[in-house]
């Protein structure tokens, strides 16, 4: 049986978006998948209670994430009227993954609190690989949690793996 | 029949914040001879470095049970649970359609020091829980302290898991013994916390483990340098 490879790329501050990320992961799993969750620090945090813990627990993500994965969860914090100076970074490094041939046939979601879904989806979808709707839900953590269940489900539909994982 | 499992027969890992023995086969350890007793899959024995753990990970269709023999394990799950354990506690933590979560160390200056056991679940696909349980050491004292079962009644004093399988702590003094029988058709697996002991003359020390099928009745000795604590698994 073949996994499906989800990683999901997050930036929070103060936990709101680590939360959704977690909700995101979680759908992933019960959609099967094996996860990585990596964690982008934004400079401007660098005072921020929550980060000595988010910096214990969490790396960064890598090109070896990108390469593993077969989906892209991407929880955004919409505090901000546009993408942070390191989530665009990240988005440019995906880009250029991309023209290399790097993310062929792979695809992503964004999730996020509030009504910038759309905006951070077209950003997303200007690196050139496919970006799934967000699902919707009762609330903004349901809502991730279908997201990440509805991304693994499609990976495998699309790739034809099984159902059902055997990792724990 | 009692087979023993010696402590320094297990997998080893000592990746520097880490050092791990595994009981039964995990991560880089693979031991086809070794892949779990019954329902029981995992018994991991860590020691976190201060402030070192696992980052965020997923779990599915798995009930974990960690003990926690010194120091101090900060959990931080999806299910919005964020504590903090110590000896003379356990966490249950039912995994079932997928959980999310970190451990680690929740001190900057010791190390914790823990046994981490997973037991496969009867039924796939349950909703996930977490259980906190903290008892008094006297209640294992010279007795079974149930930990866990499939049904611990309403008091909250053990954790519910979702196979038939119990979980005892347990101390027996240096040379006092402690006796246990065991049903017709189930097994059972003594793993050694601290100390040195003797299932039915058998001797053990810390970190061994006893597989026991097919007998009834067990008496355990507390080694004469000072006695034993053990987990004891009452397995279908």
């Amino acid at each position: 049986m073949q996994d499906v490879n989800v990683v999901v790329v997050f930036q929070s501050r103060f936990g709101a978006t680590e939360h959704l990320a977690l909700a995101a992961a979680v759908g992933a799993v019960q959609g099967s998948a094996l996860i990585r969750l990596r964690w982008l620090a934004e400079e401007s945090g660098s005072d921020d209670p929550e980060r000595p813990r988010m910096m214990r627990e969490y790396v960064g993500p890598r090109e070896t994430d990108a390469n593993w994965a077969e989906a892209i969860v991407l929880a955004i914090p919409d505090r901000h009227a546009s993408l942070t100076p390191e989530f665009q970074s990240y988005l440019d490094s995906l880009r250029q993954m991309h023209e290399q041939g790097k993310l062929a046939a792979k695809c992503a979601v964004v999730v996020t609190a509030g009504a910038a879904s759309n905006r951070f989806r077209e950003a997303v979808a200007a690196v050139g690989i496919e970006v799934l709707p967000a699902a919707s839900g009762a609330d903004s953590a349901t809502a991730a949690r279908l997201s990440g269940r509805a991304l693994a489900e499609h990976v495998r539909a699309t790739r034809g793996h099984q159902a059902k994982s055997n990792f724990v | 029949m009692i087979r023993i499992r010696r402590s320094s027969e297990r997998g080893h890992a000592n990746h520097g914040w880490r050092d791990s023995f595994y009981t039964f086969s995990f991560a880089d350890y693979h031991d086809a001879a070794h892949m779990g007793f019954h329902s029981l899959r995992v018994i991991n024995e860590d020691t976190i470095a201060p402030g070192r753990g696992f980052g965020a990970h997923a779990h599915r269709d798995m009930e974990i049970i960690t003990y926690v023999l010194d120091g101090a394990l900060a959990h931080k799950d999806s299910m919005g649970e964020n504590h903090i354990i110590g000896p003379n506690e356990i966490q249950a933590m039912s995994a079932g359609t997928g959980i999310v979560h970190s451990e680690f160390n929740g001190s900057e200056e010791r190390p914790v020091h823990l046994l981490q056991i997973w037991i496969e679940p009867a039924m796939e696909d349950v909703h996930p829980s977490y259980q906190q349980i903290s008892f008094d050491p006297a209640e294992r004292h010279g007795k079974f302290r149930l930990l866990a079962s499939p049904h611990p009644g309403a008091d909250g004093a053990s954790a519910a898991i979702h196979q038939d399988a119990r979980v005892y702590a347990a101390e027996v003094d240096p040379s006092h013994t402690l006796p246990a029988s065991i049903k017709t058709g189930r097994a059972a697996w003594i793993q050694v916390a601290r100390g040195s002991m003797a299932v039915n003359g058998q001797a053990l020390n810390q970190g061994d483990a006893a597989a026991i099928e097919g007998e009834t009745d067990l008496v355990f000795t507390g080694n004469g340098q000072g006695g034993a604590e053990f987990l004891f698994f009452d397995l279908p």
